[in-house]
């Protein structure tokens, strides 16, 4: 479902009523210029639009990074807000949806720290990772063990790792998502992938997982 | 190709790790309502971090205000965390010292079983009344300090300095040692306030009128005065009317060590051939001779043929050797025969100190009668305080009230401020 198929049902609606009046909906931005535009005027159509072109990437990039598809719906909220107050800063319009996913993973990696803080005080229970097919034992457990190894390397080089490799990020938009320069997000991969395939050597439930599931996508 | 570990847990994270569904329109309206919400409660939270902000800096200024502000002095009687009460007996126990810690950093030691009271502080110094003994006092200087010790019918003004300072009752001996800086003193026989500085100690005897300035100590011989009643409160008008009568002149150093004598006194002397004698004898302090020359006279005959100012010198010797009946008849014969002069007026202000432990009441009268007819006279600061302390000790401190309004308001810095300021509370 979108804005224009809402608006087409509205138009529909009010022709059959006699004395109805048509009302026109705004037409949502056309271009990422228009979007931006209309977020710092804070107008409807603009944040609806926000919603319907970065939610889904938002969400996704948390619940990967996190593992977590707990108060998932929160933190994209929290995310997109949060662009639109800061999309008067923002000077290139292109580069919305770096700047989308930037936010995203700074406010992943402050809850990031958030949940294992709670965790080592004994104030947060073990999070059950979502997986696709919840029966699938070996899934859950392979999910699990890759998530546990993640949790042990650095949160930075971490999510570097979910926009580099899970949503096929290049490295100059990971290093400017991760705050950090291009050099740097590759030395930090670099030392994350010796660390990941020295843990993953080492515990064969993840070792079977990748070798199962980790083929070509 | 061989997929790296970081590609292969990518693709795993990719199949397996489910995501959810899509945000749609419905959610963004959400947002929007969202976004109403947060900026709402962000201009309400930045409202209130600068309401709060500003009470913070109002709070801090009036701290700091508050800081600069000068403090009233108080202070703390030896080892004790108490403060201490304005118009308070202190007195140091037989054989002992005792130390009064002011708030500022000045320090009063007394001597053993010396008596002072402590009777107002201001944010520059304090007043204090020396009733008997000696004490030490080491007196911070600031700037604008004032520091007041009243020692008998003497007062010191001190601004930062050391010294000694004493007051024998008995004797009547104001004495005072200078170990660093100046005083000034002011009192019965001096014109003008006497500046003591460095190391210079200054004696005065009130019933010898003897003063002295030296490098060294002086010592002075008056005669005892046993009509002084050491437990009231202060004792300074006895004496004074003896020093101001009967002081003589005396050098002392740059400035004028003299007698107050007053113009009216002085005259009626100087006319008088017959009364010069009493008169000139109790300038001199020779009090016991007047009272001699009286008995043998007859007491009677001296009345009824005494010039007034003789009569008041008779009165004053008689109080001094210790005959209270002989000076009430003196002082009466004064009011009787020259009823308009300074002297009689003079007798009604001892007639009152001489009733005072006999007839409190008739005390009162005499007071009253003395500030009526000498509302600027020498000893009016003391009659009403006088008049306070016995309204207050015959019909308490509720009758007391408009006495002691009425006296802070006539002496607000007076040897009975503190007093009048303990009956009205705070």
């Amino acid at each position: 479902m979108n804005i224009r198929a809402i608006r087409g049902k509205g138009s529909e609606a009010p022709a059959s009523a006699p004395g109805a009046k048509v009302l026109a909906l705004p037409s949502p931005p056309t271009s990422e210029q228009e979007l931006v535009a209309g977020l710092i005027a804070h107008r409807p159509s603009a944040v609806q639009a926000l919603y319907s072109q970065y939610s889904g990437i938002v969400r996704r990039i948390l619940i990967q990074a996190l593992g977590s598809d707990r108060d998932v719906e929160d933190l994209t909220q929290d995310t997109l807000i949060t662009v639109i107050k800061r999309a008067s800063a923002l000077r290139k319009v292109q580069s919305l949806r770096c700047f989308v996913i930037g936010v995203a993973i700074h406010l992943a990696k402050n809850e990031n720290r958030r949940r294992a803080i709670r965790k080592f005080v004994g104030l947060d229970d073990l999070i059950e990772v979502p997986v696709v097919a919840p029966h699938d034992t070996a899934m859950v457990q392979g999910v699990r063990h890759l998530y546990q190894a993640l949790d042990r390397m650095d949160v930075t080089a971490r999510m570097a790792f979910v926009l580099r490799f899970v949503h096929g990020c290049d490295l100059a938009e990971t290093a400017t998502a991760c705050g950090c320069t291009i050099a740097t997000i590759r030395r930090k991969l670099v030392r994350a992938e010796a660390r990941f395939t020295a843990l993953a050597q080492a515990d064969p439930v993840l070792r079977d997982f990748l070798n199962q599931s980790g083929g070509a996508p | 190709m061989t997929l790296s570990d970081f590609e292969r847990a990518a693709n795993a994270m990719r199949k397996s790790v489910a995501v959810g569904s899509e945000g749609g329109p419905v959610q963004g309206v959400h947002l929007v309502e969202a976004l109403k919400r947060r900026m709402h409660k962000e201009a309400q939270t930045r409202r209130f971090t600068a309401g709060t902000g500003c009470a913070l800096l109002l709070v801090g200024v009036l701290v700091a205000v508050r800081q600069h502000q000068p403090r009233i002095l108080s202070y703390q009687v030896g080892t004790s965390k108490e403060r201490g009460v304005l118009g308070d007996y202190v007195s140091a126990p037989t054989g002992k010292s005792l130390e009064l810690h002011f708030s500022e950093g000045s320090q009063i030691v007394l001597e053993s079983r010396t008596r002072v009271r402590v009777t107002g502080t201001t944010s520059h110094g304090a007043m204090m009344t020396l009733e008997d003994g000696r004490a030490r006092a080491d007196i911070v200087h600031r700037k604008g300090a004032d520091w007041r010790i009243l020692a008998g019918p003497y007062v010191v003004g001190v601004t930062g300095t050391s010294f000694d300072v004493g007051y024998d009752v008995k004797t009547q001996t104001f004495e005072l040692k200078m170990h660093s800086g100046i005083v000034k003193v002011l009192g019965p026989g001096l014109e003008s306030p006497v500046e003591v500085r460095d190391t210079q100690s200054f004696v005065l005897s009130a019933n010898a009128a003897e003063s002295a300035k030296e490098s060294n100590n002086t010592v002075v011989h008056p005669e005892p005065d046993p009509n002084i009643d050491s437990t009231h409160p202060p004792t300074a008008d006895a004496l004074a009317a003896n020093a101001v009568l009967s002081g003589p002149t005396r050098s002392f150093g740059n400035k004028s060590v003299a007698s107050q004598v007053s113009s009216a006194s002085a005259a009626a002397a100087a006319n008088s051939p017959a009364s010069e004698s009493w008169a000139r004898l109790g300038a001199r302090g020779q009090h016991r001779r007047i009272v001699e020359l009286v008995e043998r006279q007859g007491l009677e005959s001296a009345t009824a043929t005494a010039s007034g100012p003789d009569l008041f010198a008779l009165g004053n010797a008689a109080r001094f050797t210790g005959k209270p009946g002989v000076a009430v008849r003196a002082y009466q014969a004064v009011r009787q025969r020259f009823s308009n002069s300074d002297e009689a007026s003079g007798a009604a202000f001892f007639l009152g100190r001489l009733s005072e432990s006999s007839d409190p009441t008739r005390a009162m009268g005499w007071y009253e009668r003395y500030v009526a007819e000498a509302p600027k006279g020498a000893w009016v600061a003391d009659a009403l305080g006088r008049h306070l302390v016995l309204l207050n000790g015959t019909q308490g401190a509720a009758s007391a009230q408009g006495a002691a309004k009425n006296y802070l308001g006539r002496f607000p810095n007076g040897p009975y401020a503190g007093f009048a300021r303990t009956i009205l509370g705070p």
